[in-house]
């Protein structure tokens, strides 16, 4: 790995080129900013769970509806006795896919919450009024593109930004992460529309191995050590044009947050191991980035990561076993990391998915696409063992039901679950509508929907 | 044996002695003569020393005194049994006598009969050892000579104490002659015998084992034109020395190379011979020689060694001429030593025609390509055996004449091509920029591949673009293709597939030099665009049930591709009202009007199924019109403009467009948003203006467009704000193109752009991957938008792996080139100055790379090194 080398490299150069003066400088500034920031911290992460997760199966009723469950669903029912029980405060009880059975402790400890239905809406909208075409209802519903796109903009009818970049927007104005220039948004899931902002880029980490500095620094190279002390130097050399320098600027600060990045995480290994998984890998590089939020100076921080392969049209069962076998024992090292950081109250993962599967199955044992599904939030600043909006009649044609194979028409909308985050991260209330324009449609009661302390 | 001397004397001889003379017995009177001493012992003289003794002889009792010497019976004595002389000094014989007691007798001389007598016994001389020669042998028979003195015909020679059988040379010299095949040291000396026996003093003596010698190296490998020193090591034996054979013939001759009598082989000047081979072979077979010491001591030993011959390392010391023209044949004269026959070189990459060779002078011909920087290695190699590349000499690759420096051919290349190639800024400097125009208009368009099936993923696509854009002739078109999708803009987010999106790019491409609104029309209808913004199926109001029709596309073909939101003057600003607040160019309304003209069309219908409304998705033809569901309705358009009722579709959209292409807007839009695809992000109204008039005046024609804003003297002196950042594809390519990259079909650069911020043809949405008006500190600079810190850090690692053909090994630089340049690091330098600053690079960034070349001796890592600085630099990646 070269992420060591990196920090060792970038360390040597830094050193070759300041005086001693102003390495103390530097130093003082950085510890000036670590206290400052040590305190007010919150963190948004998003998993997308691409191509559309059957949440039909990820939580199923089971003090009530069960035998409804399993009748239509039939060849993709789960045996009620493979499911994990969620217990609710209110008496009615809930399972959860045996695959996601390691999260279930953090429901025991309330850390983790289920919020039921959701997806996009323009306003609240019931089967009579979809039928009718009596409401507006989001543009191309059940199109993998244009559902993934609405999640992540809750904009139900097109919009280029996301609601974590008009996030950021907000905290930029707000100056919440001054003076620090890395920025709000991150993902480690390549492009994100969820995070771009107005005036917002998210930054983009390569997760993995391979670090994420410069390519082939190697301390022990004399060659290598030259050309990176070369590179140093022109970067910072006045070019005597003001993009140059701008394009410079960016250079050397994503080489300054590689740098940190690679030295706190180097020399503060953390103790809770990660799976390989992709996965995992993502959600373990975010872990390492929130190490270093006193470093970088960032009081919010909204990540960004992925995984995909939902699209069960067949072998329902084995895929999204396979799936959240990948996805369970991740979150749980991710809950468990963010403890052992001492930040599991600051730090909310929650999930979204472009939308939930028909409940009728499909030929080949599987499902299509369909609207509202059941997200999970996990976090020790989630009001958890609890499931919040409504879970939807499980009918066919039911009241529920968007057409005649259970494609639930959302009762909690992107807009009123997102609203719920940016809440208690913190976003000021008379801004809440420029992040969700669309909420306005709801009631403003309902917009936030309580799973957040 | 013993001898005694007897002497008689009378007491009165030694009385008359006087010895003692005091009263006693009486004095006799009887004469006599006493010898003495009466009895002595000598080692008999040799051939080199004298062994004397004198006698005294004492008369008594007679007058006269004197006495006569006799040695056994004769007088003075002889040879044979020693001399005296008359004053009794007797010298022994230089032979041992039969009889070696010896009398010697004193006769008076008055009177004979009185004598007196001493015995004399005599004894082998002591023998003394000068010289062993050998005083070393080896093991079996032998001869040794002895020196000394002493020696007797009955000496025997001593081996380590022992007596061995001895040959008498003389009373100097014995001889030695043995079998012994015990090797050791030991010593060596001779014994006299009786009488008097006596040993001489020893000398050393050794016996070895048998003489052996040992040839290193026992294998070597010599290039012709170098020399090795071989060594013949010869044991067991005094003498050292051996003779030198090559390949049998003593000393070598001048086919299979001579050696030295030190030992020192001098390959021939050219290789010998290959041995015949009895197989086919493989590989060339290894020509070989033999040395071979013969030892001096014993000609039966012998060693040898294999010498494996290789070529010479070839060495340039001249190349003529230094300067070639592109696209030319040129002929270089090569001198030099060491050249080969079957000798191979390279001009930069191109492979020299080898007309001619002898050792030391080479002719060759190559077509000549321009070399990265303007110059170009050149280089020869000698095949195997020993295959070795001479070092390189610099040749300067240009034009025939130039009406252009080629700094000002690079810039204009860089903002009207993918980047300036060694080729195209000699062609450019030629023909000059109208000319140069006029080709790129006439140009053969590069195609995308056709999309085989509707699931055909549209990396072939993507892969065909990059390789199009790096060795493709029509490249100002191609850049213009690109620039109109980034304004008319379809994604991939949407239409993935390449049957999707292929049919669009190619419409962009063949219309980059036609007419906008031409192009709009078609864009319009396209089914990609349909699908993109919503305009397939959109259908005319229906009350009944509740259907509205779609604004998404009349939107954007407002906002995004034409008219803007905000009414602009000619230099792009906006234009104000009397509250200095812009005022709208249209209003909701008219998005609304715009939205019932783009109704009723749908996908063509697919071949053989029949038409309906609406038509399954078919994207290889423009959108059909069914004009039962378009709104035929009178619309009122831009500026208060009114279509008439009844039209068709088809008309009305003509209407459409002819009603956009009448708004003063569309010329300033079109201008800003074209100048920052191809020279810079934030020109100056007048500057758009220009160019906009030309947009104007020419009713929307593109390629009088594209040409002003290329030739615009603002393009030429950017004040030290303006200037974009090379946005993703355009810093890849250009940065390959530079570098003379080679790609194939199957590249995999759309990997790449993908984590710079502009994944190919896969915009985030119709917003373009960044917004025209993204300002970075201040200064309009689109690119930056996708510029994030961590991008930023993609981009260098880019360059980092393009600069040592890291990418894959579909796209590779001429790396070869570099390394051959890189013997010379300030060439090195100036060379990637030129290719990718167009001559630009500050005196302290080339200090800085210098350094970072001089760090290291490997031409490779030197090549690598530098081109990364200056690829990866910020002074590379943003124009100027």
């Amino acid at each position: 790995m070269n992420t060591r080398r990196n920090f060792l490299k970038v360390g040597c150069c830094a050193l070759a080129k300041a005086t001693i003066g102003s390495q103390f400088a530097q130093m003082a500034a950085v510890n000036a900013l670590a206290q400052s920031t040590g305190a007010d911290y919150k963190a948004l992460v998003c998993v997308f769970l691409f191509g559309g997760n059957d949440a039909n199966n990820t939580v199923i009723p089971v003090s009530s509806q069960y035998s409804q469950y399993a009748t239509t669903r039939g060849p993709i029912a789960i045996p009620q006795a493979q499911l994990a029980q969620l217990p609710t405060p209110s008496g009615a009880v809930y399972g959860l896919h045996p695959a996601l059975a390691g999260l279930q402790p953090f429901w025991t400890s309330k850390q983790l919450a289920v919020v039921a239905n959701v997806g996009t809406l323009v306003r609240p909208t019931t089967r009579a009024q979809y039928l009718a075409g009596q409401s507006q209802v989001p543009s191309n519903l059940f199109s993998h593109s244009d559902q993934t796109s609405e999640w992540q903009t809750a904009m139900p009818l097109g919009g280029n930004t996301g609601w974590g970049g008009r996030l950021a927007d907000k905290f930029l104005l707000y100056g919440t992460n001054q003076p620090s220039s890395f920025p709000l948004g991150t993902s480690v899931n390549g492009g994100a529309l969820l995070l771009n902002g107005t005036n917002t880029q998210p930054a983009t980490i390569q997760p993995g191995s391979q670090g994420i500095g410069l390519e082939g620094s190697n301390p022990d190279n004399a060659a290598a050590v030259a050309r990176d002390k070369a590179l140093q130097e022109i970067l910072t050399m006045d070019a005597g044009y003001a993009l140059v320098q701008a394009a410079s600027a960016n250079t050397q600060e994503g080489i300054r947050v590689a740098t940190l990045v690679n030295q706190v995480t180097q020399s503060n290994p953390l103790t809770t191991q990660f799976p390989t998984s992709g996965i995992g890998t993502q959600l373990s590089q975010i872990a390492r980035l929130i190490q270093v939020r006193t470093q970088l100076g960032m009081r919010r921080q909204f990540f960004f990561a992925g995984l995909g392969g939902f699209d069960t049209h067949s072998n329902q069962l084995g895929d999204q076993q396979n799936l959240f076998a990948q996805l369970a024992p991740a979150l749980a090292a991710f809950q468990n990391a963010m403890a052992e950081l001492g930040v599991s109250d600051k730090v909310t993962l929650f999930t979204e998915s472009e939308f939930s599967r028909t409940f009728q199955p499909s030929a080949g044992a599987g499902s299509d696409h369909a609207w509202g599904g059941h997200h999970l939030v996990l976090g020790a600043a989630v009001k958890g063992g609890n499931l919040y909006g409504r879970y939807p009649t499980l009918a066919l044609q039911g009241p529920d039901d968007s057409g005649n194979r259970g494609n639930w028409i959302p009762t909690t909308a992107i807009d009123q679950y997102g609203a719920s985050l940016a809440t208690w991260f913190g976003v000021a209330q008379n801004d809440l509508t420029a992040v969700f324009p669309n909420i306005v449609n709801f009631d403003i009661n309902t917009w936030n929907v309580g799973f957040m302390s | 044996m013993t001898h005694t001397l007897r002497v008689a004397a009378s007491l009165a001889a030694a009385s008359l002695l006087g010895l003692t003379l005091q009263a006693g017995p009486p004095v006799s009177t009887t004469p006599t003569v006493a010898v003495s001493p009466a009895t002595y012992t000598m080692r008999i003289s040799t051939s080199t020393t004298t062994v004397s003794k004198t006698f005294y002889a004492s008369v008594s009792n007679l007058s006269v005194k004197t006495v006569t010497w006799w040695v056994n019976g004769i007088a003075g004595g002889n040879s044979s049994v020693g001399t005296i002389t008359t004053a009794g000094v007797y010298t022994t014989p230089k032979a041992l006598p039969a009889n070696n007691v010896i009398k010697i007798r004193a006769h008076s001389s008055t009177n004979p009969a009185i004598y007196g007598e001493a015995v004399v016994t005599l004894q082998n001389p002591v023998p003394s050892l000068s010289t062993v020669t050998p005083n070393a042998v080896n093991i079996g028979t032998f001869t040794v000579v002895l020196k000394g003195t002493g020696f007797v015909p009955s000496s025997r020679i001593l081996l380590g104490g022992s007596a061995v059988a001895t040959t008498f040379v003389s009373d100097t010299g014995l001889k030695l002659t043995l079998t012994d095949n015990t090797a050791r040291s030991t010593d060596i000396g001779v014994v006299n015998p009786d009488p008097g026996t006596v040993t001489s003093n020893k000398k050393s003596f050794t016996i070895m084992p048998p003489v052996s010698l040992n040839l290193t190296p026992a294998t070597a490998t010599v290039r012709i034109g170098a020399t090795r020193q071989f060594y013949g090591s010869v044991s067991n034996s005094l003498d050292r020395t051996v003779t030198w054979y090559v390949n049998d013939v003593k000393g070598g001759n001048a086919v299979y190379g001579t050696i030295s009598e030190t030992g020192i082989y001098t390959p021939p000047a050219i290789l010998p011979p290959a041995p015949a081979s009895t197989t086919p072979a493989t590989t060339a077979p290894a020509i070989t020689v033999t040395i071979k010491a013969v030892s001096n001591a014993a000609n039966t030993i012998t060693d040898t060694s294999l010498v494996t011959l290789q070529n010479a390392i070839p060495s340039i010391t001249s190349v003529t001429p230094a300067s070639a023209v592109i696209g030319t044949t040129g002929t270089f004269t090569i001198l030099g030593t060491g050249f080969a026959n079957g000798i191979t070189g390279r001009l930069g990459s191109t492979e020299l025609t080898i007309t001619s060779i002898t050792s030391t002078r080479v002719t060759a011909t190559a077509t000549i390509k321009g070399g990265i920087g303007g110059v170009v290695p050149i280089g020869v190699i000698n095949p195997n055996p020993g295959t070795a590349p001479s070092n390189v000499k610099i040749i300067t690759t240009g034009p025939a004449q130039q009406v252009l420096t080629s700094q000002a051919a690079s810039k204009f290349l860089q903002r009207a091509s993918w980047g300036p190639t060694p080729d195209t800024i000699a062609h450019l400097q030629e023909v000059g920029i109208n000319r140069w125009l006029d080709e790129q208009l006439a140009a053969p368009v590069s195609d995308l591949p056709e999309p085989i099936a509707d699931t055909t993923s549209i990396s072939p696509a993507q892969r065909t673009f990059y390789r199009n854009a790096i060795h493709g002739p029509d490249q100002l078109r191609q850049r213009m293709g690109f620039a109109l999708s980034q304004i008319l803009v379809v994604s991939g987010v949407k239409t993935p597939q390449s049957h999707q999106l292929v049919p669009y790019m190619r419409m962009l491409n063949r219309g980059a030099f036609g007419n906008y609104f031409t192009l709009l029309k078609g864009v319009t209808l396209s089914p990609t665009m349909g699908r993109f913004l919503d305009m397939v199926n959109n259908q005319k109001e229906n009350p009944a049930r509740g259907i509205e029709p779609n604004e998404n596309y009349g939107r954007e073909l407002l906002q995004l591709f034409t008219v803007g939101l905000t009414q602009l003057n000619m230099d792009g600003s906006n234009k104000l009202n009397a509250q200095g607040q812009t005022i709208p160019a249209y209003s909701e309304e008219t998005v609304k009007q715009f939205a019932r003209i783009m109704t009723g069309w749908t996908f063509t219908t697919r071949p053989g199924e029949t038409p309906r409304f609406p038509n399954p998705s078919y994207y290889g033809a423009p959108m059909m019109a069914v004009e039962a569901y378009h709104d035929t309705t009178s619309k009122t358009l831009l500026n208060g403009a009114v279509t008439p009722t009844g039209r068709t579709a088809e008309e009305d959209l003509d209407l459409a467009i002819a009603n956009i292409k009448s708004h003063p807007n569309v010329a300033p839009f079109v201008a800003v948003r074209l100048i920052q695809r191809f020279t810079m992000g934030n020109p100056s109204g007048a500057y758009i203006q220009r160019v906009a008039q030309v947009f104007q005046s020419t009713g929307g024609e593109l390629f009088p467009t594209v040409k002003a804003i290329l030739t615009d003297t603002e393009a030429d002196n950017m004040a030290p704000n303006q200037g974009k950042l090379k946005e993703p594809v355009l810093y890849m390519l250009s940065m390959l193109r530079a570098l003379n990259a080679t790609a194939t079909l199957d590249n995999n650069l759309t990997s790449y752009d993908q984590n710079m911020g502009e994944d190919l043809w896969f915009a985030p949405s119709v917003f373009n991957y960044f917004s025209p008006f993204y300002r970075k500190n201040g200064i309009v600079a689109p690119e930056f938008q996708v510029n994030t810190p961590s991008v930023a850090i993609n981009r260098v690692n880019f360059a980092y792996r393009a600069t040592r053909n890291g990418l894959s090994s579909q796209v590779q630089i001429d790396l070869p080139s570099l390394e051959g340049l890189a013997t010379d690091p300030p060439t090195l330098v100036e060379a990637l100055n030129q290719a990718l600053l167009n001559g630009g690079m500050a005196a302290t960034m080339k200090t800085s790379v210098l350094n970072a070349v001089n760090a290291t001796t490997d031409l490779r890592v030197r090549a690598r090194n530098a081109a990364y600085l200056v690829a990866g630099s910020s002074q590379f990646q943003v124009e100027p």
